[in-house]
């Protein structure tokens, strides 16, 4: 108010001031001087007025700048406060996540090593069961169906063998069965002769008689003679009985040899027929035994298939360990950057201190797979040695 | 007589299927869990390859080429990579320290096979 009143009344009395100079110095009218008065304290009120209106328009302004200027530094400062707790955060929860991703990672690796070695174990008894199977198996059966063949069938050429010295020995005695009649006949020529023998010493008895006492002599001799030719007769009797005897015994041998002789044929033909049975059921045996173990091979290849698709599977967790590897050290980057940024006072700070492209081109430095960059690209947006850092199946192997 | 292979990588599960890949094919196999390891279990001993990884703590793989390269035992001893790198300038970097071969993980057996008994002689 008191403002006001000098705004107005300042400058009006500076007009009534000046119309009353202008009337005493000048020679004017009562009349000019009533209207210069009154032009020049109008002029006052109103240069008073605009003068008043602009102060109050400059003080409003300059209070509501002043408003602002407060709120600008409570924000300053809550943003200043927020930077620190972030920083803290990250300070803190970046060892946290790092120690998780550590721990995950060895938890992993941990385990799948004892998986893989379990899995080794598991492998060897295959290849053991594998290399027993085909030991078992495979040429083996053949020989043991070729040796026992070999065996069997040279047991019944030993009795074949047999048999036909048999037949040797049973022709032999056939052809002493005929020696027999042979001695048979000479027996009779004996007793013939003996015959003629005792007939001749009948007559020579008989002229010995008629000799007289001249023939007594030769009586003796003739004698003698007649029971020398009844001996001889005995004795081709006696040859004739026992070739006789003979010559039945050996028809009986014959007959009995015949007989097992047959019987014995039958006999090997019989066990021919048992033993190509035999072979025949082993053969067979045998051979579903070899086809088993044939399907058993062919299913350890596959078993084997599968064992080179698990090692290949397996490596996949160093992938991921050096994935989780790169990331933990990623993280501590970060970490030991706003560690190294704390000391700085907060007004000291500036961009430049955290510049986020060349963050991130570090982190991808750190880079050894393909995917870790296709991942790192996906995020960015950029495409950093992709092309460098991608295998095909062809670069997978290469020699020097 | 089996011909001896070791094997450098710091992952244990590596070493399991790397070694349970070697000795099903009827190699001997020595473990090795870095550089560092490797060199100090060779120690003149006979082998006939070295497969090492490339990023392992202590001594990487590229170091350990040169290194072994260097011991009159093994100058001539045939050494492949078995890396998860696929970069160019990694396989000059291992070409120059002295590799023969270079194969990426995950790596198939037979792959593995393969460029074992090309690089291994008969």
């Amino acid at each position: 108010m008191n403002n006001k009143l000098f705004f107005y009344i300042f400058p009006s009395t500076v007009g009534l001031l000046m119309a009353f100079a202008a009337y005493g110095l000048n020679d004017i009218s009562l009349t000019t001087g009533a209207i210069v008065l009154v032009s020049l304290v109008s002029s006052g009120l109103l240069v008073g007025g605009i003068l008043y209106t602009k102060l109050q328009a400059c003080t409003n302004h300059s209070r509501q700048e002043k408003q602002h200027v407060v709120e600008s530094a409570s924000e300053l400062n809550n943003a200043a406060s927020y930077v620190s707790a972030l920083e803290e955060v990250f300070v803190d929860a970046l060892p946290i996540v790092n120690k998780q991703i550590a721990s995950s990672r060895n938890i992993t690796e941990t385990e799948i090593s004892n998986l893989s070695e379990r899995f080794a174990e598991m492998t060897a008894s295959i290849s053991e069961l594998q290399a027993s199977q085909q030991a078992g198996g495979g040429d083996l059966v053949g020989d043991l169906l070729e040796s026992s063949k070999s065996v069997l069938h040279g047991v019944i050429d030993e009795l074949n063998i047999l048999n036909e010295a048999k037949g040797t020995i049973l022709s032999q005695v056939q052809q002493f069965s005929s020696h027999t009649e042979q001695l048979d006949g000479m027996a009779k020529e004996v007793r013939d002769i003996a015959d003629n023998i005792n007939l001749l010493s009948l007559n020579a008895a008989i002229e010995a008689a008629r000799a007289g006492e001249h023939g007594r002599g030769f009586a003796v001799v003739a004698d003698e003679i007649r029971r020398l030719a009844l001996t001889s007769s005995d004795a081709g009797n006696r040859i004739s009985k026992t070739t006789e005897s003979i010559t039945s015994s050996i028809s009986s041998t014959l007959i009995i040899a015949e007989k097992s002789g047959d019987s014995y044929s039958d006999s090997i033909t019989a066990s021919e027929g048992y033993i190509d049975k035999v072979l025949s059921d082993i053969e067979n045996t045998l051979n579903t035994f070899k086809s088993q173990t044939d399907a058993l091979s062919q299913g350890n290849e596959q078993v084997q298939t599968e064992i080179y698709s698990v090692i290949t599977a397996l490596q996949f967790q160093d992938r991921v360990t050096q994935m989780l590897e790169h990331a933990e050290h990623n993280l501590d980057d970060i970490k030991d950057m706003l560690e190294s940024h704390k000391p700085i006072n907060l007004k000291d700070r500036n961009a430049e201190l955290v510049v986020a492209a060349n963050i991130v081109e570090s982190m991808a430095q750190r880079y050894t797979m393909p995917e870790e960059l296709e991942n790192h690209n996906s995020i960015t947006g950029g495409s950093i040695n992709v092309a460098a850092n991608e295998a095909t199946e062809e670069d997978d192997l290469t020699f020097f | 007589m089996a011909k001896t292979i070791m094997i450098v990588d710091d992952s244990a599960s590596i070493r399991q299927v790397v070694g349970l890949t070697l000795k099903g094919a009827g190699f001997d196999v020595i473990d090795a869990i870095d550089g560092v390891d490797a060199l100090k279990k060779l120690d003149g001993v006979k082998i006939h390859l070295l497969i090492t990884d490339v990023n392992m703590p202590n001594m990487d793989g590229i170091t350990l080429v040169q290194e072994a390269k260097k011991l009159p035992a093994y100058k001539f001893t045939p050494m492949m990579m078995l890396t998860t790198e696929a970069s160019d300038e990694k396989k000059q970097a291992g070409r120059a320290a002295g590799a023969k071969a270079w194969l990426v993980k995950p790596f198939q057996p037979p792959m593995l096979l393969a460029a074992v008994s090309k690089l291994i002689l008969p």
